[in-house]
């Protein structure tokens, strides 16, 4: 399989969509695309299946190199295992739930669109480069049309949220470009490949320095606990689509990194400072959930338990134990499906209500049937219902923090699990005053219900989410020989 | 259970008002199904919103995001206060050349021979 497929493609779907003509042809260029993309994404799951049933037993799959900057040594070197592939289906599958749930955007739709595919296109990128310079590069693709997106399209404070968004992300990549270049002159052959770092040994004295900045600064995308302050204000402002992209996307670029970048190559530093990742991350958790609790707005609920969510995959990377990594990777597939597909429920039922105040809104199961039934099958993903994918991720990160007889690392497991206690009551609460009861607005009785093309989001992101909870070895067996490979470098020295 | 309410009602006689005055503690905790609902609610909304949550959500919303504006806004004022230097006038600019050679002149004969 071609990897350089998933490149082109989007770009040739962005340019078109910039040369088309009308509204209707953007549209239905960018659900083509998208549609092409998700199957290069499942084609290039059984593609990798198949090579590794044949004994094909490199760390990377599918890999490509060409030469970007000789004198630099960076090469746009691509390549895939088992964490990219699965983080790529999670990216196709939101990116086209978003080009559909979008289906009704008046203002300036070309651009919009374009816009979406163009962060559809840096996280495949992110995902698949082995160079860290180039993976630095389709980073930076993924964030900056954010700005516009929220700072145009966006709702509420969308300006504030946008600037703040932007600057800390920013500051965020700041510190990675520091981190990187850290690791590239610490090599005595100057490079950027994360294949030939990760056989080096990197004296402890420059790992120390490095992993704080590389982890710090991927953890400001995946909200690590002081740095999570642009995930409320910017879910909330964000269009739909937006919010989708950011939380389900957005952020797995960050846990993303901290495994593959900042664990995989700095393992003792990894070591020495899991404890304070432990710490935070646990924070994360229980901060977020009850930080939720007292919010209002549908948004900021799902934004700040996008935080508390996020930070299960900090605690999965912090304990450093091969099933606490594989969970770790889970939730983030888990999450970014579920958390796209209730910023999406959220977004049809703004679109109808006009109103994001739960206390507004009640009694909606009357009128917007299929709408609340897929509302209830994310609250129930999000509280970690058994047969849906969060149940899958959280018991994976679970079992593997209580691998560690540590009485710290019992503690943070145990607290950890309280907060799906929390989940469950703003959850239950939020969705409960939602849909049941009696209608608080007359006119609600007008309001209709899904329309196909929100139909067709809502019903390929739920078959993502029901696949993994109901059948999660192959997500399993696809993430776990590539996490025994980050667990021998941690465990070898 | 099946024997006990014909004993209880059958007779229509106040058998059932009789117990429940003698055994009048257990009946009312029976009657407010031993007050659990109540408990709930004062756990969840006194404790946890209250003590816990409402903090929380004011930490967040104050302290942390406080702090990210207070960067922005430092930036902000801190450039209103310096922007003046560049003015654009060359005669200002001349007097800072003259300044500094004069002043670096000084230093370079009476201070670093």
């Amino acid at each position: 399989m071609n990897l350089l497929l998933f490149i082109t493609i989007p770009l040739l779907t962005a340019v078109a969509v910039l040369l088309s003509r009308n509204t209707q042809q953007v549209r239905w260029i960018s659900l083509v695309g998208s549609a092409v993309q998700l199957a290069m994404a499942v084609a290039l799951l059984f593609l990798f299946r198949t090579e590794t049933a044949s004994g094909n037993t490199g760390q990377m799959l599918f890999e490509r190199q060409y030469n970007l900057f000789p004198t630099w040594h960076i090469t746009f070197h691509l390549g895939v295992d088992g964490i990219s592939i699965a983080m790529i289906l999670l990216t196709a599958f939101v990116v086209i739930a978003g080009v559909l749930v979008s289906w009704n955007i008046k203002k300036m739709t070309k651009e919009f669109y374009f816009l979406l595919i163009l962060l559809g296109l840096g996280a495949y990128g992110f995902f698949m480069s082995i160079d860290l310079f180039v993976l630095f590069f389709f980073l930076e693709i993924s964030v900056i049309p954010k700005y516009l997106l929220i700072g145009i399209w966006g709702s509420g404070k969308k300006e504030y949220s946008a600037n703040k968004l932007a600057l800390m992300l920013m500051g965020g990549s700041a510190l990675i470009l520091v981190g990187v270049l850290g690791l590239y002159f610490s090599t005595p052959d100057h490079s950027f490949d994360l294949l030939k770092l990760s056989r080096l040994n990197i004296p402890i004295e420059t790992q120390r320095i490095i992993f704080p900045l590389l982890f710090v600064g991927f953890g400001v995308f995946t909200a690590l606990f002081p740095f999570h302050t642009w995930v409320p204000d910017g879910h909330s402002s964000a269009p739909t689509a937006g919010s989708m992209f950011l939380a389900g996307i957005t952020m797995k670029l960050g846990g993303y990194g901290c495994l593959r970048v900042a664990t995989y190559l700095l393992p003792d530093a990894a070591k020495e400072y899991s404890t304070i990742i432990i710490v935070l991350a646990s924070v994360a958790i229980l901060y977020g959930a009850f930080a939720t609790m007292m919010q209002k707005d549908l948004k900021y609920i799902n934004a700040y338990s996008s935080v508390s969510h996020c930070g299960f995959v900090l605690l999965g990377i912090g304990m450093l134990t091969t099933t606490a990594m594989t969970g770790a990777v889970m939730q983030m597939v888990s999450h970014g499906l579920m958390t796209a597909l209730f910023f999406a429920v959220i977004g049809m039922i703004y679109d109808r209500t006009h109103t994001r105040v739960v206390a507004e809104m009640g009694g909606l199961m009357k009128v917007m049937p299929f709408i609340t039934t897929i509302l209830f099958i994310v609250g129930l993903c999000s509280l970690g219902l058994p047969g849906l994918s969060g149940f899958v991720a959280e018991v994976t990160i679970f079992m593997g923090s209580w691998e560690k007889p540590d009485i710290f690392y019992r503690i943070a497991t145990i607290a950890a699990c309280m907060s799906i206690v929390v989940t469950a009551v703003y959850i239950l609460r939020a969705i409960g005053q939602v849909a049941m009861g009696p209608i608080k607005n007359e006119g609600y009785l007008q309001l209709k219900d899904a329309t196909w093309n929100e139909k067709l989001a809502a019903i390929i992101l739920v078959i993502g989410i029901v696949a993994i909870g109901v059948a999660p070895f192959w997500l399993n067996d696809l993430i776990r020989p590539a996490t025994e490979i980050i667990m021998n470098k941690l465990t070898s020295k | 259970m099946a024997f006990l309410s014909p004993w209880l009602y059958k007779k229509q006689i106040d058998k059932s008002d009789k117990i429940a005055t003698s055994l009048s503690g257990l009946y009312k905790a029976a009657y407010h199904k031993f007050y659990i609902d109540e408990l709930y609610l004062f756990v969840t909304k006194k404790v946890l919103f209250n003590l816990i949550g409402r903090p929380a959500a004011w930490f967040d919303k104050n302290i942390v995001d406080g702090l990210v504006n207070l960067t922005g806004n430092t930036t902000q004022a801190v450039s209103e206060k310096i922007k003046k230097v560049q003015s654009g006038k060359v005669q200002q600019y001349a007097i800072y050349f003259l300044v500094a050679v004069i002043g670096l002149a000084l230093l370079f004969i009476y201070v670093w021979k």
